[in-house]
């Protein structure tokens, strides 16, 4: 195992000093609440921001550097470090949010759907760990235990509200279809390791030819597909995320559906793009019908849903995709071209990363108006489309920012959803994937019947007669920070997407 | 750069933005008049800038000839070497079309304050209102593809929030539906077209002065080649879909469900017609696909022909109108499909004015009724709604086509147009010939309307207890009806300015931007398309100052075939006799019994009736025309409601059931139980692997 030998020279700790500050933050947040006590909550999630600002900061530092450690197992190049913001500014503006809603002198009068303990942010925290070290891995083994090291935590997460039997369905049916996937995942990379006889991605790429007839790497790399496509929820892959979308509290869904996907796509790009590129002309099909298969289950399944957290949850696998599209751009770009160190990652890569952005926003904000508008996540695993029926004239702003998150997940013109469809369509038509592009475009058309639904019913319709779920939404105000957040990123991208294409344009695969 | 008094454009988008602001956050707190104050206002300072912008565009030395002028607002994408800047395009056309929209939209604001008085939600409406002037405005002034797609998007919204106004209606809010799915399909042909110009090599930016520039320079290596066609036809498939032509049509009578003002302004006088302009704006593109530009013209013509024969039968008074809307739009594209992209702009104005009135009396009549909108329960409305009376006549002149009306002027250049395109291109005499006998049936069904509605006696009790309209309504009918009455005069027909030394100043306004594009080494007769731009500019003729110029820009001045000036006469004759065939023929079918109270246009046709009588005897003229025209006609009509109900709409609605049908049966397969979710991914993997073996082993 030639390269994972590495001598201490070959660690380069500004390359990972992000995880090691978020990982030190995990430790004092874990054992913080054993002196402070009662304090703690209170004094935990200080300490969760200002370790996620830290990290922000170190992550900002080397930016451009292209810096890698453990002998290039690890690299911190521009791609991981845009995915780095996203995760981080995505753990952060949760954080506040549930902070918001849990701590005690802020908590909501009922008290109810309280989190059991202080734990969750030493949660939050091991999950963003994983996510970045996912997106900075060029090695399977260390692919494999950045993807546990995100998913163990966020099984709990899934069940934090005790109080709730849906939360608690939600966490074991994770982790059980988890660990299944899990297993497909090792399988496949132990495929791949016997084929080849190496796991880091350069030196799979050397080895591998699509000449030779190898049938123990194909089905390795098949294997490694199922693991990533249940990470980010690809049909059929994806029958667990409508229950557990449900079932977690609803800023935790968002949490899921906007951070892991986009940690799971950045290493599912990275793998096919700089890994097992040399014979995308096998696993293309595969990919191209596993994205047609996801988009349309996808919306299909939301257009009849009631239940609005279930709604997202198929829309999020939708929009995955969508984003199986960027693979195949990349695949298709550098098998032609041949992937060079330092080259840049080409407008696939771009607009991969815009979607993705794009599409985060979109989605955590959705769920945080469901987790605003019900005080209780056993309402909010309820909240049904009828529910919000007249919600303009009751909570005019919450029924705009609603509004303005469901037109950006449709793709309307001036938010960052319209953009990112657009950028992503037409590189993928520019590459020859015509067909796809307008099977992509007739499902987005498709789509925006169920997104529209739910607008439909908070602005043109009058209120439900019976009390509705969410008569009294949160009062509290820092919920406000993830919402506007969210609003303010879905308008930028959308209106003066330039800034973020500039620093995209930058972004580049580290030497 | 420097500042220029046309970059306040952009403040005309701003005003009606503004509007919706202000009155969507705070108008529900505001009095009733502060609403209805601030939103006719923030669009009258729309019209206003308009008008600035019209006279400062005049004046400009530097923009003689048409010369656009692009107002940049601000870089919207810049992605490699792809750029789209958020900027403004300001050309005769953007700025006849934005006169247009912010004038008519004025008018019909006014008239909504009165229409509206009673709703509890005028707040509302009137925010929606004010944005859907606002997108109307992006989409007529941007100047590149990416920023109309802007507003037509945000016109679709709004059309679409305003059709489901009145959401205790539950037909209303299904209609909201169906114009959504329906205008999605659209939008899917422009997004197509948007993506093939942007990956090809040949478009380097999706600007419509690029595009147009890139299109001269293409169009001579690949004159009328596969891929433009292609992306005329998605553009065009776009345009069908905003502007209710075939197959899209179907949600337009349906989106009368909502307040009559908003079928007004939204669906009758400027967002259906965004597809017109979006053809127009895009002229070279589409003059380098002759025969994209045929599809567009025998859609076109068909669409006025076929909806013209559903509009002979309809009872609701809104119903007919919105079939003679999908009608006359069919018209402005027979204009823009042989060529005459000028007089698809001039009859669009022309039918803003009149067909914005026909709703408006409409409304009013409706408002008189006491919400009553079935044609069969009026009569007799004339006296008691004078003035919607006289307004809604004079309307129904200019749509039927009469003399010294503005909808003659512009549909006998739409007719004139067709037929020197027949001329060129022998089998499009037919579309001359359909769009004629198109011409005779407007006549025939917008007379009916006008005699069981006004004229006789009541049928109802509601009809005789009818009261007029208060001033802040018949106002706006009685400005419309000027417009409507003296807006052709602005482009009069060569035949009969040329004589007078009198120029065609719309169409000389227009030229530049909205004219055929005529390739060099395609002479007249491949280029079908260019025939009749080409007759126009010959007959016309007379210098005015600065036309040299004019021609020289356009690249014309050659292979001008002329005209006759004899056979423009006959042309003329030819619609005024169709038209008049039409009104007499309503006039006889659904003649009066009670003469003597008649008004005066009643008692002037009663004078022919007995003239007619007199040679012939009346019942055979009844059975003439009960066998020659009514009895085909109402099969016809018969058999396309048929067509419109089972296949389209059996279409529409059987894919909406399909997909939930679909959905319904993949819902099984989520049952809840991890093991079966397990077992899914075991079988997914075991495919994937087996995939990829296929794959390989086809290699």
């Amino acid at each position: 195992m030639t390269s994972m030998e590495f001598s201490p020279q070959t660690i380069d700790f500004t390359a990972i000093m992000p995880i090691i500050i978020i990982s030190a933050g995990i430790l004092v947040t874990l054992l913080l609440p054993f002196a402070a006590k009662g304090r703690a909550k209170i004094i935990n999630p200080l300490v969760a921001l200002i370790v996620l600002l830290a990290a922000f900061i170190s992550s900002a530092r080397i930016w451009d550097l292209g810096r890698a450690s453990f002998d290039g197992m690890y690299t911190a190049d521009n791609a991981t470090l845009f995915a780095s913001f996203i995760f981080i500014i995505v753990a952060f503006i949760t954080v506040i949010a549930i902070t918001a809603r849990y701590c005690p002198f802020l908590r909501s009068p009922d008290g109810e759907g309280l989190f059991a303990s202080p734990e969750v942010f030493p949660l939050m925290l091991t999950v963003v760990v994983g996510a970045i070290v996912m997106s900075a891995s060029r090695n399977l083994i260390l692919t494999f235990l950045a993807i546990e090291t995100l998913s163990i935590p966020l099984y709990v997460l899934a069940g934090m509200n005790l109080s709730s039997e849906r939360s608690k369905e939600a966490s074991l049916k994770y982790f059980l279809t988890g660990a299944f996937a899990s297993g497909f995942l090792a399988y496949g990379i132990s495929l791949i390791y016997g084929a080849v006889g190496k796991l880091g991605y350069h030196a799979i790429l050397d080895a591998c030819s699509p000449t030779a007839a190898d049938y123990t790497l194909y089905a390795g790399l098949a294997l490694v597909a199922v693991g990533f496509g249940f990470k980010v929820a690809l049909v059929p892959f994806h029958a667990w995320v409508p229950d557990v979308y449900q079932g977690s509290p609803a800023l935790i869904s968002g949490f899921m559906a906007s951070l892991v996907k986009a940690a799971g796509f950045t290493a599912i790009l990275r793998f096919f793009g700089e890994g097992i590129v040399p014979l995308y002309g096998i696993w293309w099909v595969a990919i191209a019908i596993i994205a047609a298969l996801t988009m349309t289950v996808g919306n299909l399944m939301a257009l009849n849903q009631i239940v609005l957290k279930r709604l997202l949850a198929y829309s999020s696998i939708a929009h995955a995709g969508y984003l199986l599209l960027a693979v195949l751009i990349i695949g298709k770009e550098w098998s032609e071209k041949g992937v060079t160190a330092g080259a840049p990652l080409g407008d696939a890569m771009q607009c991969a990363f815009f979607y993705l952005a794009g599409y985060v926003f979109a989605i955590i904000g959705s769920f945080a108006i469901i987790w605003w508008l019900t005080p209780s996540d056993k309402e909010g695993a309820l909240l049904e489309i009828d529910d919000v029926r007249g919600l303009n004239d009751r909570h005019p702003l919450h029924a705009a920012l609603f509004a303005l998150f469901l037109f950006s997940l449709a793709g309307f013109p001036i938010t960052a959803g319209f953009l990112g469809k657009f950028f992503l369509f037409a590189s993928a038509l520019s590459h020859g994937f015509i067909l796809l592009v307008v099977f992509a475009l007739l499902n987005a058309v498709l789509s925006a019947y169920y997104y529209l639904k739910i607008i439909v019913a908070m602005y043109m319709k009058s209120a439900p007669e019976h009390a509705s779920l969410c008569e009294e939404p949160s009062p509290n105000p820092w919920i406000y920070a993830v919402v506007w957040t969210c609003t303010l990123a879905t308008l930028w991208l959308g209106i003066i997407p330039a800034s973020i294409l500039g620093l995209l344009g930058s972004v580049s695969v580290g030497g | 750069m420097e500042m220029n008094l046309l970059d306040l454009v952009g403040l005309a988008i701003a005003f009606p933005l503004l509007g919706t602001l202000i009155l969507g956050l705070f108008g529900r707190f505001m009095p009733r008049i502060a609403v209805s104050i601030i939103a006719p206002a923030t669009v009258g300072l729309s019209f206003i800038i308009g008008l600035i912008t019209l006279f400062v565009y005049r004046t400009d030395s530097a923009l003689i000839g048409g010369q656009p002028y692009v107002s940049y607002l601000f870089t919207w994408i810049q992605s490699g070497d792809f750029t789209a800047n958020f900027s403004l395009l300001i050309d005769p056309l953007s700025i006849t079309m934005m006169l247009i929209v912010t004038g008519v939209s004025f008018i019909i604001h006014v008239y909504s304050i009165g229409y509206m008085a009673h709703d509890k939600d005028h707040a509302r409406f009137f925010a929606y209102l004010n944005l859907f002037v606002g997108a109307m405005l992006i989409l007529v002034l941007a100047s590149s593809l990416p920023v109309m797609f802007i507003g037509w998007e945000g016109v679709g919204l709004c059309s679409y929030l305003l059709i489901g106004f009145w959401y205790e209606k539950a037909s209303a809010n299904i209609a909201g539906m169906k114009a959504f799915v329906v205008n999605r399909i659209g939008d899917f042909g422009v997004l197509i077209a948007m993506f093939m110009l942007f990956a090809s090599e040949n478009f380097v930016s999706l600007e419509f002065l690029d595009i147009n520039g890139a299109a001269r320079i293409f169009g001579e290596t690949n004159y009328n080649s596969p891929f433009i066609i292609a992306v005329c036809l998605f553009l065009f498939l776009g345009a069908t879909g905003k502007s209710a032509q075939i197959p899209l049509y179907i949600w337009l009578p349906d989106a009368m469900e909502g307040p009559t003002p908003v079928s007004a302004l939204i669906h009758a006088a400027t967002m259906v017609t965004a597809g017109v302009y979006m053809l127009a704006r895009l002229n070279v593109l589409f003059s380098i696909a002759p025969t994209a530009m045929l599809v567009v013209a025998v859609i076109g013509c068909a669409t006025a022909f076929f909806a013209a024969t559903i509009a002979l039968s309809q009872v609701d008074i809104k119903r007919v109108l919105a079939y003679s809307t999908v009608s006359q739009l069919g018209y402005m594209f027979l204009a823009c499909g042989v060529g005459a992209f000028w007089v698809g702009i001039f009859h669009l104005m022309t039918h803003a004015f009149f067909k914005a009135l026909l709703f408006l009396g409409a409304g009013s009549v409706i408002h008189g009724m006491s919400d009553d909108q079935d044609i069969r329960n009026m009569g007799g409305l004339a006296k008691r709604m004078p003035v919607t009376y006289w307004t809604f006549l004079v309307a129904a002149l200019a749509i039927a086509g009469v003399p010294f009306f503005s909808g003659f002027f512009s549909k006998d250049e739409i007719l004139a147009s067709t037929f020197w395109f027949g001329a060129e291109f022998p089998s499009g005499k037919i579309l001359y010939v359909i769009a004629l006998i198109t011409a005779f049936m407007t006549a025939f069904y917008m007379f009916r309307l006008v005699i069981r509605t006004f004229l006789g006696k009541p049928v109802t009790e509601k009809a005789k207890k009818a009261h007029e309209s208060p001033r802040v309504m018949t106002i706006p009918l009685i400005i419309l009806a000027v417009l409507a009455f003296v807006g052709g005069y602005v482009a009069l027909p060569h035949v009969i300015s040329g004589p007078l030394g009198y120029s065609n100043p719309l169409e000389q306004f227009l030229k530049p931007a909205a004219q055929t594009y005529q390739i060099s080494e395609h002479p007249v007769g491949e280029a079908y398309g260019v025939a009749s731009a080409e007759y126009v500019e010959t007959i016309e003729g007379v210098s005015v100052e600065g036309e040299d110029v004019i021609h020289e820009a356009a690249g014309h001045g050659e292979d001008e075939a002329h005209h006759p000036a004899d056979i423009s006469w006959y042309l003329i004759l030819a619609s005024i006799v169709f038209a008049g065939l039409g009104i007499w023929g309503a006039y006889l079918y659904f003649r009066m019994t009670d003469w003597a109270k008649l008004p005066a246009l009643s008692r002037l046709i009663r004078r022919l009736q007995i003239v007619n009588d007199w040679s012939l005897k009346k019942w055979f003229v009844d059975e003439l025309y009960q066998y020659t025209i009514v009895e085909p006609g109402k099969v016809l009509a018969q058999i396309s409601l048929i067509f419109d109900q089972v296949v389209v709409d059996g279409i529409v609605n059987g894919t909406a059931g399909f997909f939930a049908f679909v959905g319904d049966r993949i819902r099984r397969f989520q049952t809840g139980i991890v093991r079966e979710y397990a077992l899914g991914i075991l079988l997914g993997a075991v495919s994937v692997v087996i995939i990829v073996f296929i794959t390989r082993m086809v290699l």
